[in-house]
This record gives C-alpha cells, structure tokens and sequence, in this order.
C-alpha cells in the first residue's frame, strides 16, 4: 500500500494524521470480526502472476470528498450474502468514525469467494 | 421434527420476541448500536413462520430442510444471519428422525453452537455466540445429559442466560453501556418455550402475570438510555420447565 497520510486534527501546534495503512488496518480488524466474514482476499492466480488487481484484501485511498475504501472478503458458503455485506460495511463505517472520525466517500465492500468449511 | 410443533415453536418464538422487541432494540451496542437487533429478530422469525404457514413437508428431514432454509432466506440483520446458522446446526441433527431424546438434543445444540461458530474468521465473545455455545456445553455436562428431556431443556436455557448475564464481562462495549448483548437476549426469548398454548393447556395470559408484566412495564419505560438499563437476568422468568416438554412430548 502506498504511504500517504491523512489529517484527523490540526492545531497550533502541528497536525495529527494516520496513515492509510493504520486505517487499512482498522478496517480489517472490523471486517474480520464481522460475522460470515472467513477470511480477507488476497490477490490470487493470475492477477498474483501478473500484478493486476488491487494489491490488498483492503485498499484506502484519500479523496477530495473524503477516504475511498474497497475491501474483499470471503463469507461462509449457505449465508445471505446481501446481509453480510451489509453488516459488514455498518461495522467498518462505526469504526472508522468511532476511531478516526473522517469522512468516508465511499466505502465498497466486494465478497471475493464464498467457502465451505464443512 | 414434525410440521405442526416446528410451527409452533416458531410462532412462540415470533411472540417472545415480539413482546420484547423495544427492549433488545435498546439492548443493542454492538457490533454496531444501530437499536434494530430486536426488529430484525422479528423480522427474520416472521419470514420462518410465514414459510412454515405455506410449507406441506412431511418427512422429519423435509421439514428440517423447509425450517433451515426459511432461516437462510428470511435472516435479517447481523443476529438474524448468527440465527440462520443456529437453525441450521439444530436442523442438521433433529431432522435425521423424531426422536427428541436427551442425548439427541445435547448433539444438536452441539451442531447449533459450531455452525454458528464456523461462519466467522475471528469470533467475538460476548455475544449471541457465547450464548449458544454456554448452552451447548451444559447440555454436555455428565448431570444434565441424565435429565429427562424437559428438565434438560430447562437446565440448557438457564445456562444460556447465565451466559447472558455474564456477557457484559466479556465485551467490554456492553459493560461500558450497561447492558447485557442485544442478540444473546433474543436468542434466549427465542429457544424460551414459555407459553402455554403450546402445551395445549390452558391458556396463560402473559399480561396477567405479574412478574411479566412489572418487566414489561420497565422495558416499556426505557427509551434510549442504555445506562439505565436492567439487565434481563433481573426480570425472572417462569414456566420454562413445564413449557419445555413440548419438545420432548
């Protein structure tokens, strides 16, 4: 992930900011507890070879309206998928404003694979 | 499993939580405090009920399959999709016959507790998980696997809301609110028998039972405080006992 920083606060004294990869972070640990999610993406088969696709299971990047996220994840086969998806993109969005308190522009949530585990 | 006490249990299970909506709407702080796990618990046993109503099984493992999938379709929300899993676990095992022995009940809570755990890369403790899974445990204790099916019913759901009780301890959200989980107490409203009609006895009026009802009356006067909460272990609950034999009947 490229290093690129993000302004939470500025005040007289200096600015604070985090990185996209502590906010990366944040949204995995959110994702990862979210229930039907198994496991996070990662770049496979082809695209691994060639380098396609976004590098990671979750991708920040700054915005003049605020963070675009994407993140992929793998559910547990034999669940709504629709209802996972939504809990998990409620749960990421709670945290980011709980924990960083920015805008969010977008926030994309792409269930890469299902797996059965049985 | 037959049809009809698959229906019945369902619909008991759509009026506990019904009548107890508002309540674990306010419950709810995590994983998100969005106050909706109640409606979506609703929700989802509504769509059960309703594809039990136009479901003609007949075979045990006919109706155990309509029942799992009416969970997966109807799952609503984060504890209505936990839930889906639950039915699923409890499914699986019940609908190989009729037999509603202990030991056969002691395996499907077993089933119950890890289909629901299967289903998420890092479990959080503290939750509708810990509920099931406490309750599956108790039902594999050496004592309650000698109970008779109703008592051992009975023996399940009481650990399942000591585990509810105990979940403030567990995530640290809910005891910084004051509350008890929001879907753990809907799982317990869900697997709690406590309604007569099943029984085919007289009918208990819920309203007329004074312990009910001054809980009723306090989740009545909760609104979005969820500091001042009670925990639901405080409002004492009746009837399991008996009402659990419809299981086992």
């Amino acid at each position: 992930m490229e290093r690129e920083d993000h302004i939470v606060a500025e005040t007289d004294l200096g600015r604070i900011s985090v990185s996209s990869d502590a906010i990366a972070q944040v949204v995995g640990y959110a994702a990862a507890e979210s229930y039907g999610v198994v496991g996070m993406a990662g770049r496979r088969g082809w695209a691994r070879l060639l380098s396609w696709g976004s590098r990671n299971a979750i991708h920040v990047e700054r915005r003049d309206d605020g963070l675009a996220i994407e993140l992929r994840v793998v559910v547990e086969h034999g669940l709504r998928l629709a209802e996972v998806g939504a809990a998990v993109r409620a749960r990421v969005l709670y945290e980011l404003e709980r924990q960083f308190g920015m805008p969010v522009a977008s926030l994309e949530v792409h269930i890469d694979r299902v797996r059965k585990s049985r | 499993m037959e049809l009809e006490t698959v229906r019945m249990l369902s619909r008991t299970a759509l009026q506990n939580l019904e009548a107890h909506r508002k309540r674990i709407d306010d419950l709810n702080v995590y994983p998100v405090p969005d106050g909706d796990t109640g409606t979506n618990l609703v929700l989802t046993l509504r769509s059960i009920v309703e594809a039990l109503d136009a479901s003609t099984a007949e075979a045990s493992a006919a109706v155990a399959k309509d029942l799992s999938r009416a969970a997966l379709m109807g799952a609503r929300g984060n504890s209505g999709v936990i839930f889906s899993q639950i039915a699923r676990g409890f499914t699986d095992v019940l609908g190989g016959s009729d037999d509603m022995s202990t030991p056969r009940l002691a395996r499907a809570f077993r089933a119950a507790s890890d289909a629901a755990y299967r289903a998420v890369k890092r479990p959080v403790e503290g939750t509708m998980l810990t509920v099931i899974r406490e309750m599956a445990e108790e039902g594999e204790r050496r004592k309650t696997r000698r109970l008779s099916p109703s008592d051992f019913l009975a023996a399940v759901l009481a650990r399942g809301e000591d585990a509810l009780a105990r979940t403030p301890e567990m995530l640290d959200v809910l005891r910084e609110a004051g509350v008890v989980d929001a879907g753990g107490a809907g799982l317990v409203e869900i697997e709690d028998p406590d309604d007569a009609a099943l029984l085919g006895e007289a009918h208990r009026d819920r309203a007329a039972d004074p312990v009910r009802r001054a809980g009723d009356e306090r989740d009545l006067a909760l609104k979005s405080t969820h500091g001042n909460l009670p925990q639901p272990s405080a409002i004492p609950r009746t009837n399991r006992a008996t009402a659990s034999t419809v299981l086992s009947g």
